[in-house]
């Protein structure tokens, strides 16, 4: 394994450590926006692809 | 989230749910970090409904419906969230609820199941999602391994743990 894909691999289990470690409430409100993305992705999945020109 | 955890406390009081406890994914939510998940999985004692032996989630559904929250499926949305009520499958569900752990969101208290039961449930689960999650809690660092090796144990889980780690587990390659 490169090393720039340890650093990678590292950054982002710290980013991932620093989440874990928020309070309870706030991690909520964060799992509240990704239901909010997920349900956009979604809906926009099953509008089929667009023509963006 | 709140509101929801508010109603959940109201049905208890009244009578309408014995325990409950959160699992699943916003379970999960309290010990890792945030994984999008689109629904509330509560695990719920059930009381039992007139002189019938059989527990049903009739009472439940009947109560939150009259009480102006709407039906989707399986689920009930309560707050902005879509909750899944689900009746303990066996013992292990059965003490998961029971050693649940008091919390609090914004002075709101709410009971959510501990790192080991999770795991064990996701383990029995065993579905890819589980499976990721339980390696999450592995990664994290937040389990008692003294804790979850008497839950398997008590559980017949622990062959399915086995496999889990040969599967899963290897060494890291140097």
């Amino acid at each position: 394994m490169s090393d720039w894909i340890k650093r990678l691999i590292e950054s982002k289990r710290a980013h991932r450590a620093k989440l874990a470690a928020l309070p309870f409430a706030e991690k909520l409100k964060l799992l509240g926006k990704l239901r909010q993305r997920t349900l956009a992705i979604h809906a926009a999945r099953r509008a089929g692809p667009t023509n963006a020109t | 989230m709140k509101d929801t955890f508010s109603v959940l406390n109201q049905m208890q009081a009244d009578g309408i749910i014995g325990r409950y406890a959160i699992g699943g994914a916003v379970g999960a939510t309290f010990y890792l970090e945030p994984v999008a998940t689109l629904d509330v999985d509560v695990f719920v004692m059930l009381a039992q409904s007139g002189s019938s032996p059989l527990l049903t989630l009739g009472p439940v559904y009947e109560y939150l419906l009259a009480h102006g929250h709407k039906a989707e499926g399986e689920y009930v949305i309560i707050g902005d969230w879509p909750v899944q009520f689900l009746p303990p499958a066996g013992p292990l569900e059965e003490e998961a609820i029971a050693e649940a752990v008091a919390q609090s969101v914004d002075d709101v208290p709410v009971r959510v199941m501990t790192a080991e039961h999770l795991i064990a449930i996701a383990l029995k689960t065993g579905r890819a999602k589980d499976f990721a999650r339980i390696l999450q809690f592995i990664e994290s660092g937040v389990l008692v391994t003294s804790r979850l090796d008497a839950i398997l144990a008590r559980h017949g889980l622990l062959d399915k743990w086995e496999h889990f780690g040969k599967r899963f587990l290897r060494p890291e390659e140097p």
